[in-house]
Formats: C-alpha cells, sequence, structure tokens
C-alpha cells in the first residue's frame, strides 16, 4: 500500500516519542530552578552577599511572609487586577471575534492590524501608557477634557493607577483572545447555524445555546493561558506605577521583584513566589477541571 | 402584517458597528500614538493639547540604531548582532516550542493514557514561575552548563517558556478535528503517523499558525531571561536596545522608537499567517474516538 | 399544512443562472421531489424555500401569504440538511426539544412533543445519547424528529438519505413516506436518485440547469417524458437513444441499423420533412427473442448477453454506440432484436417528444 510506512510505530511508540522529547525538555529546563526554589525557601539567603552563606530557619520565611497584612493586601489587589483585566480581555474578544466571523472586503488586513498590541515590547507597553496617562499633558487626559470633565490623576491615585494598568493590559492582550476565539468560532459548521435559525433560535439564543458552549473548549483554554499570565504582570506595573502611590499597587509579582531585587532577600523572595505559584497552581487545578467537562460536553 | 422596525431595534441594530468602531479606535489609538512619538522633538512631546502636526526627529531612530547624531554610540556596535541573533533565537525556539506543542498536543488529544492529565498540567505548570522569581537560578544553572552567553541556551529557553502554551493549544485545536478519517485510514492500513502527518496536521493549520505567532511573539519580546543570560555574544534586540539607552535616561522619544522598531518583524510574520490565522478549526460530529 | 406556490423564481451567482424562473404550484400534503443531476438548481430551490439563499427576483408564498420577506424562523418551516446538523454537544432529546425551547414553549408542552415523536421515529432507546457515536441513519432519523416537532407548515428534506448505508435506505424511505402520510405535512424532498423519486413522490419536479425539466408524478415522468432529458434521467437501466434517418427503404437506426419498410410505417411517417430525430426506447421494450414479434432490427454488431441480478439483459453495438435490452432468448440461435414500438418515444431535433402513435400494444408474452 503506497504511502504506509514499512517500519510502522505502534500506538505506544508514537506517544512516547511526541511527549518524551517535551518532558526531557521541560524537566531539564525547569527542574533545578523549581526545587531551588523551592529549597532556598527554607533559608536565610541573599545573593548579594553570597559568601555570607545561608542559614536555614524552616518554615520562617513563610511565616514572616503570611503574618504580613500588606501581604494579604497585595493578594487582593492582584486578584482585583487579575479578574477585573482578564473579563474585560474576554467580554471585548469574544465580542470583536464574533462580529469578525462574516467575510468583508480587508478582513486580513483588518485583522494583521488588530493584533498588534500584544506584539509590542510589554516595557514599551508601560512606558507607552505611562506617557498616555500622565495627568498634565496625557492624551488620554486630553480625549477626557474633551468631553467637558477636568483632568483625572491616573497614575497618582490607587483605584485610578488599577484602572490604567486594567486598560494598559487590556489593550495589550485583548488580540490573544480575538484570534483564539475567532478560531474557535470558525470551527462551528455553518449548517448548524442554518439549523438554528430554521429552528428559530434568536441571535442571542443561538450564540448562548450553540455558539459559547461549542466554542467553550478553546475559549477556556484562552482563559486559562491569560489568567496564569496575568498574574505574572510585571512590566506594566514597573512602568507606569513603579508599585506607587506609596505601595499600592504593588501585586504578588511586583512585590517579588522587589525583594528578590531591591532588597536581595533571595530566601524570602523564594517563599513568596511558591506562595504564588501554589495559589495558581490551585485556581488552575480548578479551572481545568471545569475545562474537561466542558470539553467532554461539546465532543458530543 | 410588517410594520416599519422600531427606533429602539434601529439604534440597537447599529449598536454592534458603534461598538467595533470605539474598540478600533482603543485598539489603533496607542499604536498610532508609539509611531508618531517616536518621531516627536522632546517640546512637541510633552505639549497640551497633544500636537499632531509638527517637525519630526529622527533622532530616537537613529539613537537606536546608533548612526547619525549618534552614530559611534555604544548601540551602533553590535546592533546588526543583536538583530541576527534574536531572529536565529526566535525562530528556532518558536520552531521548536510548536513543533514540540503539536506533537504532545495530538498524542495528548488522541489517547487517554494514564497520567495524560498530570503530564498536561506539569507542562503548563512551566509557565507559572514568574521570571523575576528564578533568574538567579537560571544564571547559576546557565554557567555551570556553559551555556550562558549562547545562542543556544537563549533557544532553549525560548522554547521552554513556550511549550506549555503550544502544547495546551494545539491540543485543543487537536481536539475539534474528528478522528473519522484517522479511523477510516488506519483500517486501511495505513500507519497512525502517516494519518497524523498527511491527514491530521493539515487539520489544524490554523492552530499551528497561531501557536507559532504566539510564540514568537513571547520569545521575540523576552526580556528578563534574556538580559541575565546573555551579556554580550548573545545579545537578543531587546537587551541591546534596552542598554544602549540607558545611559541617556528616559528619553520618549528613543523608547518608542525601539518598540516601533521591535514590532516590525513580528508584524511581518503576522501578516505572512494571516490567511491561516483566520482559518480556524473544525468541528466534525460523527465518530469520536475518546 | 400550506400550499405552496413559487412564481418566477430567479437564483443568480454573478452570471451564473442556479435557479432560472422557475414556477411551479405544490397542493397542501403533497411531497413533491426535486429531482436532477448536481447543479441542476434543485437544493438552491429549496433552500430559497427554506430561507437559506436569497432570491434575485421572483415570489414564494404559502397559502397565499408571500414569504421570501421573512426569515428562516418565521418561516414555520423545517428542514434536514444533508450534511449532519444535529448540535453536538446536547443530547438527541436536547437537539429534539431545541426548536421548541427555542420558541419558549413551556416545559410540560416540550415533554409531551417529545414523547410523542419519540414514538412516532422509535428513538426511545437513544433519547440520552449524544450524537457523536451514532451511525448514520439514526442520525437522520433524530433530525427528522427535530423537524417534525413542531408541526411545521412546510417539511424540507436535502437529500437526507445520501449518507444512510444502501442496506438502511429502504427501510427509512419507507418510514419517511408512512410519516409523511400520517402527518399530511407538506414536503420537498431533494434527490438526485430517480429510483428514490419514483418510490416516494406525489409528484416530481425534474430539473435541470435551473429550469423545471418536467412536473407531474411518476407515470407521468416514466411513460409519457416530455423530453428526452426527461426519458433518459428517468427508468434504470437508462432509455436507448437512437439517431433516426429516413432511407429510401426503411429508417436508419444510428449507424448500420436497419428497421424495414413494412415495420416502421408509422415511424416513417412521422419523420418524413424531419431531420435530426431521435427514438426513445427502454432496454425493457427492446427484445432479444426467438419468436418473431414487431420490427425487428438489423445490423446489429457484437450481441452480448448478460446477467444483472435476476435480469437478463444484452448489450450491441451499432456503429460505436452501445444499446441494452432485455434478454428474451433462452440462447436461441435464431434469436433476433425486436423493437417495441408501441413503447417508443420519438424526440425531435430540439429533444422535444413528438406525440405519434408507433404502432399497436403488443401483447404482453
Amino acid at each position: 500500500m503506497t504511502g504506509a510506512k514499512r517500519f510502522e510505530l505502534s500506538d505506544r511508540a508514537i506517544i512516547w516519542l511526541f511527549l518524551v522529547p517535551t518532558l526531557v525538555l521541560l524537566i531539564g529546563m525547569v527542574g533545578y530552578p523549581f526545587v531551588s526554589l523551592i529549597i532556598l525557601s527554607f533559608y536565610r539567603f541573599s545573593i548579594l552577599r553570597s559568601e555570607a552563606g545561608r542559614e536555614y530557619i524552616g518554615l520562617e520565611n513563610y511565616d514572616f511572609l503570611l503574618d504580613d497584612p500588606e501581604l494579604w493586601e497585595r493578594f487582593i489587589f492582584t486578584g482585583q487586577f487579575v479578574v477585573t483585566s482578564v473579563t474585560c480581555q474576554f467580554i471585548i474578544g469574544i465580542f470583536v471575534a464574533y462580529h469578525l466571523q462574516k467575510s468583508f472586503r480587508g478582513r486580513d488586513i483588518i485583522f494583521t492590524v488588530l493584533m498588534m498590541p500584544m506584539m509590542v515590547c510589554p516595557i514599551v507597553v508601560g512606558f507607552l501608557w505611562r506617557y498616555m496617562f500622565n495627568s498634565e499633558w496625557g492624551v488620554v487626559n486630553y480625549l477626557v477634557t474633551l468631553t467637558g470633565s477636568g483632568k483625572v490623576d491616573w497614575l497618582g491615585v490607587t483605584d485610578n493607577a488599577l484602572l490604567a494598568v486594567v486598560i494598559a493590559d487590556t489593550w495589550m492582550w485583548t488580540p490573544f483572545v480575538i484570534l483564539l476565539a475567532t478560531a474557535a468560532f470558525r470551527g462551528i459548521p455553518k449548517v448548524i447555524y442554518e439549523a438554528a435559525d430554521i429552528d428559530g433560535a434568536s441571535a442571542f439564543y443561538r450564540f448562548t445555546r450553540i455558539t459559547l458552549p461549542l466554542a467553550a473548549p478553546i475559549l477556556f483554554i484562552a482563559l486559562l493561558l491569560r489568567m496564569i499570565d496575568s498574574f505574572k504582570q510585571y512590566d506594566l506595573f514597573f512602568a507606569m506605577t513603579g508599585g506607587g502611590p506609596g505601595s499600592t499597587t504593588q501585586t504578588v509579582s511586583f512585590s517579588l521583584g522587589k525583594v528578590a531585587f531591591s532588597y536581595f532577600y533571595t530566601g524570602e523572595a523564594s517563599a513568596l513566589a511558591v506562595i504564588l505559584l501554589l495559589i495558581i497552581i490551585g485556581l488552575s487545578l480548578v479551572l481545568v477541571r471545569y475545562l474537561n467537562l466542558l470539553s467532554a460536553k461539546a465532543r458530543g | 402584517m410588517t410594520a416599519g422596525p422600531s427606533p429602539v431595534s434601529r439604534a440597537l441594530h447599529f449598536l454592534p458597528v458603534v461598538l467595533l468602531l470605539v474598540y478600533s479606535f482603543y485598539n489603533i489609538g496607542p499604536m498610532f500614538w508609539l509611531v508618531i512619538s517616536s518621531i516627536k522633538d522632546r517640546q512637541d512631546l510633552f505639549t497640551f493639547p497633544p500636537t499632531l502636526i509638527f517637525e519630526p526627529t529622527w533622532s530616537g531612530y537613529q539613537a537606536v540604531f546608533g548612526v547619525g547624531a549618534a552614530a559611534g554610540s555604544a548601540a551602533a556596535i553590535g546592533l546588526v548582532d543583536a538583530l541576527i541573533n534574536s531572529i536565529v533565537i526566535s525562530v528556532s525556539g518558536t520552531v521548536a516550542a510548536v513543533a514540540l506543542g503539536t506533537f504532545a498536543g495530538y498524542a495528548c488529544s488522541r489517547f487517554a493514557f494514564p497520567g495524560r492529565n498530570d503530564f498536561l498540567f506539569f507542562v503548563l505548570s512551566t509557565r507559572m514561575l514568574p521570571p523575576v522569581a528564578v533568574l538567579v537560578f537560571y544564571h547559576i544553572m546557565f554557567s555551570e552548563l556553559g551555556l550562558a552567553d549562547t545562542r543556544i541556551g537563549l533557544i532553549l529557553i525560548a522554547t521552554f517558556i513556550n511549550v506549555g502554551l503550544a502544547t495546551w493549544i494545539m491540543k485543543g485545536f487537536f481536539d475539534g478535528v474528528s478522528t473519522d478519517i484517522e479511523r477510516i485510514a488506519i483500517n486501511c492500513g495505513y500507519s497512525r503517523f502517516y494519518a497524523f502527518r498527511r491527514l491530521v496536521v493539515p487539520q489544524v493549520k490554523g492552530g499551528i499558525a497561531a501557536t507559532s505567532g504566539f510564540c514568537f511573539i513571547f520569545a521575540w519580546n523576552e526580556f528578563a531571561f534574556a538580559s541575565i543570560i546573555s551579556t554580550t555574544q548573545a545579545k537578543t534586540l531587546p537587551v541591546k536596545i534596552a542598554s544602549a539607552m540607558g545611559a541617556t535616561g528616559l528619553e520618549w522619544t528613543q523608547i518608542c522608537a525601539a518598540g516601533t522598531v521591535l514590532i516590525v518583524p513580528v508584524v511581518i510574520l503576522f501578516y505572512f499567517l494571516r490567511h491561516y490565522l483566520l482559518m480556524g478549526m473544525t468541528f466534525g460530529v460523527l465518530g469520536r474516538a475518546k | 399544512m400550506a400550499a405552496i406556490s413559487i412564481e418566477n423564481l430567479l437564483v443568480r451567482f454573478g452570471d451564473f443562472r442556479a435557479v432560472n424562473k422557475i414556477s411551479l404550484e405544490i397542493a397542501d400534503g403533497e411531497l413533491v421531489v426535486f429531482l436532477g443531476p448536481s447543479g441542476c438548481g434543485k437544493t438552491t430551490t429549496l433552500r430559497c424555500i427554506a430561507g437559506l439563499q436569497e432570491a434575485q427576483a421572483g415570489s414564494i408564498a404559502f397559502d397565499g401569504q408571500p414569504i421570501l420577506e421573512l426569515a428562516p424562523s418565521a418561516r414555520n418551516v423545517a428542514m434536514v440538511f444533508q450534511s449532519v446538523s444535529l448540535y453536538p454537544h446536547l443530547s438527541v432529546a436536547g437537539n429534539i426539544a431545541f426548536p421548541l425551547k427555542a420558541r419558549g414553549e413551556p416545559r410540560q408542552a416540550v415533554r409531551e412533543r417529545l414523547d410523542w415523536v419519540a414514538g412516532v421515529l422509535d428513538l426511545g432507546a437513544i433519547m440520552k445519547r449524544r450524537p457523536g457515536g451514532l451511525p448514520p441513519g439514526a442520525l437522520q432519523r433524530v433530525a427528522l424528529a427535530r423537524a417534525i416537532v413542531r408541526s411545521p407548515n412546510v417539511l424540507l428534506l436535502d437529500e437526507p438519505l445520501s449518507a444512510v448505508d444502501e442496506q438502511f435506505r429502504e427501510n427509512m424511505r419507507w418510514e419517511l413516506g408512512h410519516i409523511q402520510r400520517e402527518l399530511g405535512v407538506t414536503t420537498i424532498y431533494v434527490t438526485h436518485d430517480q429510483r428514490e423519486a419514483m418510490a416516494l413522490a406525489d409528484r416530481i419536479v425534474l430539473m435541470r440547469d435551473g429550469r423545471i425539466e418536467q412536473f407531474g408524478d411518476a407515470d407521468d415522468l416514466y411513460f409519457r417524458p416530455a423530453t428526452a432529458f426527461t426519458g433518459y434521467f428517468i427508468g434504470s437501466p437508462s432509455m436507448n437513444f437512437f439517431p433516426l434517418r429516413l432511407q429510401d427503404d426503411g429508417i436508419e437506426l444510428a449507424a448500420g441499423g436497419r428497421l424495414d419498410g413494412a415495420a416502421g410505417e408509422a415511424l416513417q411517417r412521422a419523420l418524413s420533412g424531419r431531420e435530426g430525430c431521435r427514438l426513445g426506447l427502454r432496454p425493457q421494450d427492446l427484445h432479444l427473442t426467438a419468436a418473431a414479434r414487431g420490427p425487428q432490427l438489423s445490423g446489429a454488431a457484437e450481441i452480448l448477453p448478460y446477467r444483472q441480478g435476476s435480469d437478463r439483459l444484452f448489450s450491441f453495438k451499432l456503429g460505436e454506440q452501445v444499446f441494452l435490452g432485455s434478454d428474451r432468448s433462452d440462447g436461441a440461435a435464431t434469436a433476433a432484436i425486436h423493437l417495441d414500438l408501441s413503447r417508443a418515444f420519438l424526440f425531435d431535433a430540439e429533444d422535444r417528444r413528438l406525440a405519434v402513435d408507433l404502432g399497436a400494444r403488443e401483447a404482453v408474452s
């Protein structure tokens, strides 16, 4: 039979062959840092003063961190940021992707242009929005004054600053959602929409009962990825607020950067990283479980 | 029988268009502002109301490329090298990540092997680490292995940060392809690998395009690891530009110029991929194996 | 239930006229089959009636009410598609209930209708299952259930059995016909399979290149084809077509075939003054037989008897053309080819059938 390989790989061999390289690469790249991270979290250590050696202090780093009320505030703040930003990205992203479904002239050019925000270097994005949000001469405030209101102090007031960073983050990552949502929507066979039309479904009913459920698996993967990335967001806060005013817009990730590279409390930073990781892992597990349910349902 | 549409429903009909226009403005406006700020002279940058008509200056770009007024500065030296480094590293990393992700994604989609969920979660978890927390360890690790300041080292970084994303997205796309065709091919005596390569992979071209786009973006803009690992020879473009400008402080013009320059390769890639990116995926109903 | 009236329907794709100004009237409760080769416009017409395809001109009315301005959901039509159109993420019950729920029917009513439909189509066993994994026959039964559950005005079926295995097709065809008669819903059924059409239809619309070739019941199309195309398309094996030429001493059929003078008198009269006519004769009416009976065809070459199932056929050549007939010779050496001209059709140069009496009906042997 033409095309069939004389040397055939059993399914078992295929599984191994397809998975092992990835596994090897990841364990190789991530093993040492992961393990070191966890180990170091039990030590008092600073890379700056590495000659001073390290002192095993058990869970002291964790105690110290978890006792700090500011840390909890930062967690809440981080949660606010992640939820707000990801929600905005998804609502806007799905809306835009839905309307990009029909073909029109120039659609692929417009699509490419819409993808651009996520291509910009994150630090540059941060500086750009800082520049645009400047309360004195920033273009955002210019637009605000056009509507008649006075200038807003964006980056100097905590709530405004949060909003500003959310706006910047949403700007940057909505295209990610648009791209994946477009792919998901495109995958629904036209026949099903025709059947729904004939069955008498309104556009809304069709969207909620057919489009979304069938697109759900991919959308959830997008949600998972965006959520994980949002927790790591650092560049925007660094460039736009520097954690300020004061230290009110410090996310956990930002705090991590400070502890690691401003104070150089490497042990403590490691412990903080572990805590952050555990939270992300926890949330991801919940999401993944839900994703599996959705996938099974959508596949029929 | 049918009265004309009410004013409310007419308005509702236009609402999506209005919202889309608003989003387009929100999306494109800041990009436009980035580019226009890259050619603004200092005094034009900080005016209120902001200026749209002004005398353009190329000093920002000159600083980035190390030519003209900035000739002979640290920027010029090694810029082309940095560019080549970035391209080689990003392309290699993307290709590697997409390949690994496609294979792993297919295996996870088609075979419910024991430990599949654990594997998938592990792969995803490699993305959860904030680089800030582990930079030190990578520095140590790479130094020990002799990978510091090498292209290979950075290619490995570029690959590993993306494999998780690639695997999950490709699995999602593979899940959307019905297993009918593979089963028919296998029943006809074709090997599974043949079915995979010739029958299934072509159906997920949209997924490969999307994954490639994302991986390239993350690899290209990767800064944290690169700045720690590559100090001279393997310097990537973002690092190079950042260090070249570091001396003069926050020059908005230069930053915007750097940002604009850095986008260009990515835009080119997405432009070439645009047809595939809009392809999406296919769902089937008949015959799901698992 | 609705009578359908189509007037001058025109559907254009660029310069190509997929449906070229057709008009027809369908009675309430009829099962009409749109039949024809691929690309003839039957599916396009169906989709116009459904509301999935825009028409550039013409009108369609249900019971006198024009419907082309209405959205599909407002027309109270139901459709079974050629490809699987079931919602993959819903169970069979969910799929069937969808049109009811989409229109806001109360739960109790939905359940009652579900039970009724499940009974009619015998779906009780699979109500909780998902479409994925069900065989094509079951899938189309579910699609049919979803279509009839809300008692539509018009039921539209687009080649619903094309994906179903041959062995189940007969059964399903019967079921479909039976359900349609029971429900009395006006039904339009699109197919390219003429046997299906002949078996199911009250009337058949034979289409070709966007136009209606002939509209009538099965007997009309089989025994009184209006054109050569109809003659060719309906009936299997397909009709033979012999190009005719009038000669001094008889008629020439195709290349080298001859019908002697006495036998084809009526035919000769019909042919005088006409050029380019063809004789259409079904293989069933062309016999290889030892008994001398009726007009005889001479000049045939390569006579080859063979079997097709329990039918005994034979093929022969006149010039380069191959023709088919029924073999009744039992291997007799004196067998000759006889034509039953009373069942023959004469088509003029424009392929229209000429109403000519070509001879007395043979006694059935």
